[in-house]
């Protein structure tokens, strides 16, 4: 059953097009790789998942509800949560504060000690339990990134945006990052979206992949045909052949 | 809310402690300039810690903050010189239109930020005390007769002694219990990333608005007290834009992440000019002081709460 449907996304930048008539679903408890070239739309179709921006057509749906029309605290409230591609640590919190937000106001709704129980249990699950009491401005990138996919749990689990989660890591990270969301996938049974630019990663993680190029898809389907696919070659290494107008 | 453990229980009862403290000294035998003193200082660290409420732990500053001590002051003044009505009885109906005067403003001004904020805030003020001034019917711009408390000149500065020790004691346990609320994480979240804050179901919006409007009304009824202790009141004195801006400083000053800052930072810069006004006048003092916060503005942007202990090391090593 399809947990979350975009159905036309369409977004306008002035002249510039991110998103143009984006239909596809995700299907529930599935983790889905949304890739494609820098600037092919993929933060723009966060960002208007999220309630964030909104678009200039199409709808999307959660669960039956309609996204496009909520505000992002109420679409947080449904258990829909995103992590930013460029950590926004609430620098001025400590490490366990920024989770106390998304617990408090996010699906989950818990409360006094029980929150922080809650906080603590997702720090230690991205093993930055040690430093809960850290200032946040403190943390290095990669931690900061580890607070993200913390906080976005504690907002809630029923379907995870991950944005670019492992850009920029050192190769010898990838491993030790890939279980992570593994387990966090296995322990909490999340639905993800994973836009992502390392390759391994996307393959090691997503059940399906979506391949979306100047803002428009350009195919979906199991990753191992995906990446055969020749237009998914084409936008990403070229063609050598007169490419038509979108080239 | 969260539960209570003992430490937090033990906080509260020392600061009902203090409280009662504060309201127990003028039967000391205090010096009615003591008393008129300690009433300013009071009033002052009462608008600052009301302030922080929305400008420190929401991160937006208002610069219009006297337009709520200038409806609380002309509510209680009219109904006093028109329907004798007592200001202790009427402190609260200034603060009821304080809180409804920011509904009407802040949904507009709440959706800009920083510098803007400030300015629109500022800007609203002036709006505000033209429309009060020019009420119909209240002879508002020619100025209020406001009776004293009592007869006696020590009774009156008792009375407003204690008023006021009373509305500092509400301004500090609200301010001090949204730090320690949901409601007071939320706003800390808001300072730090808005857009973070919503997606982490934040009700942004509504928040903001609850936290100007219980800003508004705390100002608003330290205002309706101010007044009764003029005797007359000038159009342009309640509103003032200094009054606006030296609410702030004693945030920036003190410090704003709790209610702390704003109350040390009014004591501290309030005594501070009277010390001047009296030793080098009234305009060596101005020029002084206004130098003086600069520096210490510039040296201490997080206030007087977080440079304490480092100035304190610094004496300790020389």
């Amino acid at each position: 059953m399809s947990l979350l449907a975009a159905r036309g996304i369409t977004k306008h930048f002035g002249g510039v097009t991110a998103l143009e008539d984006v239909s596809f679903e995700v299907m529930e408890g599935e983790t889905l790789g949304l890739i494609g070239p820098n600037g092919s739309g993929k933060t723009t179709f966060f960002n208007v998942a999220s309630g964030l921006m909104r678009p200039d057509a199409g709808r999307i749906f959660f669960d039956g509800v309609e996204l496009t029309r909520l505000t992002p605290p109420r679409i947080a409230r449904l258990g829909v949560a995103r992590t930013f591609q460029i950590s926004r640590p609430l620098a001025g919190l400590t490490v366990v504060e920024n989770l106390l937000p998304g617990i408090y106001f996010g699906s989950e709704r818990l409360s006094g000690p029980e929150a922080r129980r809650r906080a603590m249990e997702l720090l230690e699950l991205v093993a930055l339990d040690g430093k809960a009491h850290w200032s946040a401005h403190d943390l290095t990138m990669w931690e900061t990134r580890l607070l993200e996919l913390a906080r976005a749990l504690g907002v809630g689990s029923r379907l995870v945006l991950l944005d670019e989660i492992f850009a920029g890591l050192a190769p010898a990270d990838i491993p030790e990052t890939l279980d992570l969301v593994r387990r966090v996938r296995r322990e909490m049974s999340t639905t993800m979206v994973v836009v992502e630019h390392v390759m391994a990663a996307v393959m090691a993680l997503c059940d399906r992949i979506v391949v979306i190029a100047s803002g428009r898809l350009v195919t979906e389907g199991a990753p191992q045909e995906v990446v055969r696919h020749p237009r998914v070659l084409e936008v990403y290494l070229g063609s050598k052949e007169v490419p038509d107008a979108q080239g | 809310m969260r539960p209570r453990g003992r430490s937090e229980r033990t906080i509260w009862l020392m600061l009902a402690a203090a409280g009662v403290g504060l309201l127990a000294v003028p039967f000391t035998g205090m010096s009615i300039y003591l008393m008129s003193v300690a009433f300013v200082v009071m009033f002052h660290a009462a608008a600052a810690v009301s302030w922080n409420i929305l400008g420190g732990y929401a991160g937006y500053e208002s610069f219009g903050h006297s337009a709520f001590i200038g409806v609380g002051a002309y509510t209680t003044a009219l109904l006093l010189s028109h329907q004798g009505l007592s200001p202790l009885l009427t402190a609260p109906v200034g603060a009821l239109l304080a809180a409804a005067v920011a509904v009407a403003v802040g949904y507009p001004c709440l959706r800009l930020r920083g510098p803007y904020f400030a300015l629109v805030t500022l800007v609203v003020s002036l709006a505000v005390s033209v429309v009060v001034v020019n009420l119909p019917g209240l002879n508002v711009a020619s100025g209020v007769f406001v009776s004293r408390p009592a007869a006696s000149p020590v009774m009156s500065r008792f009375i407003l002694y204690e008023a006021m020790a009373v509305i500092l004691i509400v301004a500090v346990a609200v301010a001090r219990a949204v730090e320690r609320s949901r409601f007071g994480v939320a706003l800390a979240a808001i300072r730090e990333d808005e857009e973070v804050a919503a997606t982490q179901g934040v009700p942004t919006t509504r928040f903001k608005l609850v936290a100007f409007v219980v800003s508004a009304a705390l100002t608003g009824l330290a205002g309706g007290i101010f007044s009764w202790s003029r005797g007359f009141l000038d159009p342009g004195d309640m509103f003032s834009v200094n009054l606006s801006v030296l609410i702030v400083l004693f945030a920036l000053f003190g410090g704003r992440r709790s209610w702390v800052g704003p109350l040390l930072g009014a004591l501290v810069v309030t005594l501070a000019r009277e010390f001047l006004f009296i030793v080098i006048g009234e305009d060596a003092a101005q020029i002084l002081f206004g130098v003086l916060l600069v520096v210490v503005i510039l040296f201490m942007p997080n206030g007087l709460i977080a440079a304490a202990p480092r100035l304190l090391r610094n004496g300790a090593r020389r």
